[in-house]
């Protein structure tokens, strides 16, 4: 009989639990000085893609930076699940002002920053896909092309899910959602719909943008990581289930 | 000292005075000068310390001063018309969120039909939005106003709008004193936020508060438009001290003493009133008018003492609440609860049509013989809305309205009686 030895298949794959890989190459999370910047306690659903996004994105934000991160947050379920006040799961500088201006906002930031001389702080905004492709759209085109020094984070978990899941443009086709509906004889959403925002950033020309998903977080941080080494505006689309939206 | 200069170019000097750290630029006419003004400042480098940012929007614009303003930067913008309307989620955003924004509103008219001539719609269509709103009634005072803005603000939390009537203000020539620095910078200290986005001592800023507490931090806005109430005057009093003059303050009365017909009336305007009661003062009139510098807060107290020895009261108003009819009149009337005097509302001068001396002679004289309507419109042309009417009536598919109108009118200029 063949002798089958014990294989550690996942070693050098992205998928490979930490335990297996040398300090080094362990993700920010696995590390127990990481700042827990979106904190435990919040109000997500249980399997939230995005809670775990925003985590391991501003984690690694902020070890990238020292932890001089400020974050600048759309209205949507990230803003809503981890701040009623007067609990805020946000253990940095945090901000909330609209729907469709975080990208604005986070511009007016990083201007008072510069002004003031801080400029070893650095800006996030972020937000769904809705307040990113939709309703910020504008604002986060605005901040683009001035190459403001901010990274904007879309966690783009497909549908406007705050609401009660009704499509965005970030919406794949034939999705049911509550204004697609799984009805007629074209159910879901509209075939040849919706935008492709990180080729929208990449034609303004600014100096990175990165697609990314929670299904690999590794590759996630690596990429927050990275552009947190880049001054300028930067873009990044991370894919984030909605165990409610999807279900 | 002393200048001649275009209104806009005065508030721009005024404002850079005022050392502001974050400008947001839109244009919109006939705001535009003065951010040109401010911006050609930054580039050249007699305004430092200062971030001049062109945005893409009004809503932009204010959202890049709520982030400035939340990260300790003393920040400015100005608008006008649509673009107040564009952005007015975020002017109640600032105010909700107690960010001391000074912003100029170069009053102009709101469309359709699109007209950029003044009148006061655009900044009375956010006065309940949780800014105070003080009108200037010349450049000097549109000056002096936005240095007493940005110390009002800083010290309440609490956004101001400094409005400017559109062309009769921002785009007139005028004799201004700019003051110099230092008489500006000992009436105005460095801003100390109350708030502030730090990452040594992390604050959530702008999140969620529901029925338990929401009505308590709304009521707190109009604790602050109360606290203005007593500041306002007080600042403009500080003002005099410092820079020898009078501006601002909650209202002031001109030749009404004696006066039985009293004329309220806003901004550029009451230049034009107080002249027109001069001339009827002279041919034997008791009138007098009150102009109204905080229109919010608005100054009930103040505005009941000066008119409650009157026998009418005159509203002059540049807007019209559709439906009901005026706005400031609703103020005034409530402010002379249980006092039994005549009151008339006058909508005048919309879309910027000229307020002449003639037409107030004339609405002075049919105010004093108590032959004005509740609701009048000065110089409206009645003959034109009645053949527009039966155009409608005639016909369904009549077209738009607006240019059936000009069509009759047919003439293209401002027509000065």
């Amino acid at each position: 009989m063949a002798f089958q030895p014990v294989k550690f298949y996942q070693t050098g794959t992205f998928t490979v639990g930490n335990r297996l890989l040398a300090d080094s190459e362990r993700t920010v999370q696995a590390n127990m000085r990481r700042t827990n910047s979106l904190n435990s306690g919040h109000r997500a659903c249980q399997g939230c893609g995005e809670a775990l996004g925003a985590r391991y994105a501003i984690d690694a934000a902020m070890q990238a930076t020292g932890n001089q991160v400020m974050a600048v947050n759309a209205t949507g379920c990230l803003e809503v699940f981890s701040t009623p006040y007067p609990e805020t799961s946000w253990q940095i500088p945090w901000m909330h002002s609209l729907f469709g201006n975080a990208a604005a906002v986070a511009s007016g930031v990083a201007a008072a920053l510069r002004v003031k001389g801080r400029s070893s702080v650095k800006v996030i905004a972020q937000g769904g896909d809705g307040g990113t492709t939709d309703i910020g759209f504008g604002c986060l085109s605005g901040m683009f092309e001035r190459n403001d020094d901010v990274l904007y984070i879309c966690y783009d978990n497909e549908a406007y899910m705050n609401t009660g899941v009704q499509r965005s443009s970030a919406t794949p086709p034939a999705a049911r959602t509550a204004t697609t509906m799984a009805v007629g004889p074209h159910p879901g959403n509209v075939f040849g719909t919706g935008k492709n925002l990180p080729l929208i950033a990449m034609a303004h020309h600014i100096p990175y943008v990165a697609t990314a998903s929670v299904a690999n977080l590794h590759d996630l941080e690596v990429k927050v990581m990275r552009a947190m080494g880049i001054e300028g505006a930067r873009y990044i689309h991370i894919h984030v289930p909605c165990p409610l939206g999807w279900g | 000292m002393l200048k001649q200069m275009e209104g806009s170019l005065a508030v721009a000097q005024a404002v850079a005075l005022c050392r502001p750290e974050v400008i947001c630029a839109y244009p919109i006419t006939p705001q535009t000068h003065i951010v040109e003004g401010l911006g050609e400042m930054v580039k050249d480098g007699e305004l430092t310390n200062c971030e001049f940012i062109n945005v893409e929007s009004e809503f932009a614009a204010l959202s890049v001063a709520i982030g400035a303003s939340a990260a300790g930067a003393r920040s400015y913008t100005a608008t006008a018309s649509q673009g107040i309307l564009f952005m007015a989620e975020a002017v109640y955003n600032a105010a909700g969120l107690g960010l001391p924004i000074v912003m100029t509103i170069g009053n102009r008219a709101i469309g359709a039909p699109i007209n950029i001539w003044n009148d006061h719609s655009d900044s009375m269509a956010l006065r309940d939005a949780g800014w105070i709103q003080l009108f200037a009634e010349t450049n000097q005072e549109a000056a002096d106003l936005h240095i007493q803005a940005f110390r009002l603000a800083e010290e309440l939390s609490c956004p101001v709008m400094v409005c400017v009537d559109g062309f009769i203000l921002t785009h007139a020539y005028d004799r201004v004193d700019i003051p110099d620095q230092a008489q500006v910078d000992a009436y105005l200290p460095p801003f100390e936020p109350v708030q502030v986005l730090d990452c040594k001592d992390p604050v959530s800023i702008g999140a969620m508060v529901g029925p338990e507490a929401f009505f308590e931090v709304r009521y707190l806005q109009h604790h602050k438009q109360d606290r203005a109430l007593d500041r306002i005057p007080q600042l403009a009093a500080e003002f005099k001290a410092q820079f020898g003059r009078d501006s601002g303050g909650l209202i002031r009365s001109y030749r009404c003493d004696d006066a039985e017909t009293i004329v309220v009336a806003l901004g550029s305007l009451v230049g034009t009133v107080k002249d027109a009661v001069d001339e009827a003062r002279a041919a034997g009139s008791q009138i007098g008018v009150v102009s109204i510098c905080s229109f919010r807060p608005f100054p009930l107290k103040q505005v009941r003492a000066a008119l409650q020895s009157a026998k009418r009261v005159v509203v002059l108003e540049k807007c019209l609440a559709v439906g009901i009819g005026g706005i400031v009149s609703d103020g005034v009337r409530k402010s002379l609860s249980g006092i039994q005097l005549k009151g008339y509302t006058v909508i005048a001068g919309l879309g910027g049509r000229p307020i002449t001396k003639r037409s107030l002679l004339d609405l002075f004289a049919s105010a004093a013989r108590d032959e004005l309507q509740e609701l009048n419109f000065l110089d409206l042309n009645w003959d034109v809305v009645h053949r527009e009417l039966e155009r409608g009536r005639q016909q369904r598919r009549a077209g738009p309205t607006a240019e059936n109108i000009l069509r009759d009118v047919g003439v293209t200029g401002a027509r000065v009686a």
